[in-house]
């Protein structure tokens, strides 16, 4: 009985850790926002960094958390703040970003109505800022509280060398019940997690509707006029393609506005070479605080350090090409089961009532919580399949299940905000589905699928860092692959040797850095300049 | 033939066949509203015909009814007395909003129709081509959407549909989204062109709130009105082109159209 | 001063706007009542009144609009005719006169030269576009020009 409580409150506390970094996010989003919409070397810092960090790995910040929380602060408050960091930093770009975007292309009228009322600075952020950001948030949630849950529940309890630093919650509280072998809790852990993750859902989807209801502008679909977008007669337009809140809720999603207000008139050309080389400095100071952590490690532990760390490094490398392989896999298999079901569930209302809420549950259910069951109910089956290969395919698998939301949840909304229209053409002139892919669906929901892929690589390397080394996933059972630099940085973790796995990181740190900014960048431009469908529809 | 009161030609009345034919359509939304009663409408060959109505009566549904976009409760439409159950490249629809793929090239954005009819690509490109050079946009292949304005795009739009050889064109209030001027200017261009020897095109029908434009085109009007709506006029447009609203038939005609869309008089509908 | 193509007019304005004056004025309207009778506001009617009368298609004099002979001709011309009539006319305007003796062109180079001949039509932040769409609706279309990749060259 008094166990049954102790679940359901851990249950609680992790949730409560969830939804409160969310409201962090978002509220602190609010005020950085608007310096950033009235300065501009703030913007500039400000969006430089929130965009980088949006395309970097979580994991990739764990050693220094571990080293700053742990090592400066420590205690039961380090371990809370740790687990609490990993968290905040998963879901709090993608929300700033969009409420930044939200409050840049307010109406500038509608500012002026407050500037002409003279209302103070909180009055003018709560009555005007603040409810126009709200579709733009409400949209990107259930992404965030997803990744919410999945961090929360790993980083509640991690083991340095001989220490394991634990803070109340459902993930400590899982791993206590399956090593006391307690069957009834993890059940009834299961069950009030369900439950509490359902009403979350429910929640957010009525409060979605609610927001798409009560706080879209009609000016949000800028329509074009003789060649400038025009904000006059919009509601006719959008009559006829806002069918569904979720259509409208679309359009706020991780949408890079189309630059209504300067760059439209711009020649194209200037301006760009100025944010790479701000994109640059960030991406260097984010290195340079890493260096800075494993520096620290390295002089504080002894001189024959850097050697051994750079005799490491081509391990490392090795490992990092195994792990962008797994990579690789995972977003082709994620890519295809996206744009098929995705489209199904997009086109298809009754399925979709049933299916998105459906995934949209199973995936806010952290994935290493219920994993170990998976793994040890169908490992005979599968090491029957993959013989060697069975512990690879169960990390592959891991990585899929954890990471699998984020490009199938873009490409979904994608659909929905591709205009009414270019459904209507592709039936009239009988398009076949790959027709249909390859020309519309694809392009028109590109800016949304490189979004995706985006988010999607980097929890895919969360999912790896678990499942590469997890030690004890059930009983004695240990799931390990032989190569991989999340397997290096988790075991070196493991053993204390700090040192190593932040030299691993910082190798790791400078190649997605780069990756993200000559890839990810590069094809997010691509995706703004060119395949933007609403540009596609003229009306006035 | 012309005759205002021969409203139903009726599929295997003895009549020659409609080129497209909608008999008995019933229509309700999904929520009851009733929205069509018994709405007959028939395009004879090498007609332009002009569908009239107050807004919100579903003058937009209709078309898509027609086009086999949306299934009736009853009834049915013809094409060359076959029966249209799904969209098909042989009615095009033609939206209100100008509709361009903004990553294609004009010459991709029209050859899009003869690529989807699985046309192989050589053979499209002279398809697309042609259509191009047909709508007046011979140097626009290359060209983006982005590019151009409004009514250059409604052009790509159009030589989209034509490169489909389409015989029926749906068009749903074509240029209400182009200012006064520049419709009443493609207006008439794309008249000249639906109409020439070489298309396959056979009728066209639109949909239009703006009265004036109609009678500038149409060969016939059906008139909408009620609720649920039913076809409660036909009228047969016998001006000689090119129209003028000077011509003293133009002004009768247009008074008759607004008898007819006035709301029911006086007596409530329930 | 330079006359120059105002960059808010379009071709299907102009047909649009000689099929009015001929067919329902019979050739000669007030400006007033051409307003009127489009429904047009004044600001959206002007640049296409200028700019026809420039190219000569009509006749604008103290608010009266009279469509000329070559006005005529145009609209009762095919496809291919009027794009000759209106490459013809384009010739002596603005940014078109500039074009032609640059030969091939991109947008930066046009707009340079457009500069130093004291057009300021094209010297404003929406400059850019401006000047690349009159080159694109008026220009290409007439087959004065053609664009390849960023630049635009004179047909021969």
């Amino acid at each position: 009985m008094n166990e049954d409580l102790i679940i359901f409150l851990s249950v609680l506390a992790t949730a409560g850790r969830v939804l409160g970094l969310v409201l962090l996010s978002i509220v602190t989003g609010w005020f950085l926002s608007y310096g950033a919409i009235k300065g501009k070397i703030f913007e500039n810092i400000f969006i430089s960094i929130s965009e980088v960090f949006e395309s970097v790995p979580v994991i990739s910040f764990f050693p220094v958390v571990l080293i700053l929380f742990i090592t400066r602060i420590g205690g039961p408050l380090g371990v809370e703040l740790a687990a609490d960091f990993l968290v905040f930093t998963a879901v709090v770009w993608n929300i700033w970003i969009a409420e930044y975007q939200a409050f840049k292309t307010i109406p500038r009228e509608m500012v002026e109505v407050g500037e002409n009322y003279r209302l103070g600075f909180f009055s003018i952020l709560r009555n005007i800022y603040i409810p126009f950001s709200i579709p733009r948030i409400v949209a990107n949630l259930f992404p965030s509280v997803s990744d919410g849950f999945f961090y929360i529940t790993v980083s509640e309890v991690f083991t340095i060398g001989v220490t394991t630093f634990q803070t109340f919650g459902i993930g400590t509280e899982m791993q206590a019940l399956i090593a006391a072998g307690n069957t009834n809790g993890i059940i009834l852990a299961f069950v009030f997690l369900a439950l509490v993750i359902m009403v979350i859902i429910f929640f957010l989807r009525s409060f979605s509707k609610h927001a798409v209801a009560k706080y879209t502008v009609d000016t949000d679909t800028p329509v074009i006029r003789r060649g400038r977008f025009s904000f006059k007669n919009t509601t006719r337009r959008l009559s006829s393609t806002a069918a569904t809140p979720f259509t409208r809720l679309s359009k706020y999603y991780r949408r890079r506005n189309p630059s209504v207000k300067n760059e439209m008139f711009e020649p194209e050309r200037s301006g760009v070479n100025y944010s790479r080389y701000i994109l640059a400095t960030i991406g260097l100071v984010i290195l340079a605080i890493i260096l800075y952590s494993s520096t620290l490690l390295v002089l504080s532990v002894s001189d024959g350090e850097w050697s051994r760390l750079l005799a490491l490094t081509p391990q490392i490398i090795i490992g990092l090409l195994y792990d962008y392989s797994r990579v690789a896999v995972v977003i082709a298999v994620t890519f295809v089961i996206s744009i098929t079901l995705g489209y199904y569930l997009a086109i298809n209302s009754r399925a979709e009532s049933v299916g998105v809420p459906l995934i949209q549950v199973l995936t806010a259910f952290p994935a290493p919580v219920y994993f170990p069951f998976v793994y040890i109910a169908f490992y005979p089956d599968f090491h029957a399949v993959f013989g060697p290969l069975t512990s690879e395919f169960f990390v592959i698998a891991l990585a899929f299940i954890s990471t699998f939301y984020y490009l199938f949840y873009s490409f979904w909304m994608g659909v929905k905000a591709m205009p009414s229209e270019y459904q209507e053409l592709m039936k009239n002139l009988n398009m076949g589905f790959f027709s249909k892919m390859r020309r519309v669906i694809i392009p028109s929901t590109f800016p949304y699928l490189i979004a995706g892929i985006s988010s999607t690589i980097n929890s895919t390397w969360g999912g790896l860092m678990i499942g590469e080394y997890w030690p004890s996933i059930y009983g004695s059972r240990t799931l390990q692959v032989s190569n991989g630099l999340m397997r290096f940085i988790d075991i070196n973790t493991r053993s204390g040797n700090l040192g190593a796995a932040a030299w691993a990181s910082f190798v790791f740190g400078i190649v997605v850095v780069v990756f993200s900014i000559f890839f990810t960048r590069r094809m997010m431009d691509l995706a703004r300049k060119r395949y933007v469908a609403e540009e596609g529809v003229f009306a006035a | 033939m012309r005759n205002p009161a021969n409203l139903v030609g009726g599929v295997g009345s003895g009549q020659p066949i409609s080129l497209l034919e909608s008999v008995n359509i019933h229509f309700s939304y999904e929520n009851g509203y009733k929205v069509f009663e018994n709405i007959n409408i028939s395009v004879g060959q090498d007609k332009f015909v002009g569908i009239v109505g107050p807004s919100g009566i579903g003058k937009s549904t209709l078309l898509r009814i027609m086009g086999g976009f949306l299934a009736p409760d009853s009834g049915a439409t013809y094409l060359m007395g076959k029966k249209i159950t799904k969209p098909t490249p042989k009615v095009v629809f033609v939206h209100q909003s100008i509709i361009t793929f903004p990553w294609m090239t004009a010459l991709e954005n029209v050859m899009l129709s003869p690529r989807s009819m699985k046309v192989p690509q050589s053979e499209a490109e002279i398809v697309a081509m042609k259509a191009l050079e047909d709508v007046g946009l011979q140097g626009f292949e290359e060209l983006y959407p982005k590019e151009m304005s409004g009514g250059m795009r409604q052009r790509v739009a159009i030589a989209r549909a034509l490169a489909a050889n389409p015989m029926v064109l749906l068009m749903d209030e074509p240029f209400s989204h182009l200012d006064e001027l520049t419709a009443e200017g493609l207006r008439q261009d794309i008249y000249n062109i639906l109409f020439r020897v070489d298309t396959p095109l056979k009728g066209v029908v639109l949909v239009s709130h703006n009265l004036t434009e109609v009678l500038e085109l149409a060969d016939e009007i059906y008139i909408l009105n009620n609720i649920p709506a039913t076809v409660v006029g036909k009228l047969v447009v016998d001006i000689p082109r090119p129209r003028s609203i000077r011509n003293p038939k133009f002004s009768e005609y247009l008074d008759f159209l607004y008898t007819k869309l006035s709301p029911p008089g006086g007596k409530k509908n329930e | 001063m330079a006359d120059v193509v105002d960059p808010n007019s379009r071709i299907a304005d102009l047909i649009g706007l000689l099929y009015v004056l001929n067919n329902m004025f019979d050739g000669k309207a007030d400006l007033y009542m051409l307003e009127k009778e489009m429904e047009v506001d004044l600001d959206e009617l002007m640049p296409i009144v200028y700019t026809a009368s420039m190219m000569g298609f009509v006749l604008f004099e103290t608010g009266d609009l009279s469509i000329t002979p070559l006005g005529r001709e145009l609209i009762k011309s095919s496809i291919k005719t009027r794009k000759e009539l209106i490459k013809k006319s384009l010739k002596d305007l603005e940014p078109f006169k500039t074009a032609l003796s640059l030969g091939e062109f991109e947008l930066e180079n046009l707009l340079e030269a457009l500069q130093e001949r004291g057009v300021q039509t094209f010297n404003s932040p929406t400059g850019h576009h401006d000047v690349e769409l009159t080159l694109i609706e008026w220009g290409i279309y007439s087959g004065l020009l053609r664009k390849d990749g960023d630049s635009f060259i004179v047909k021969s």
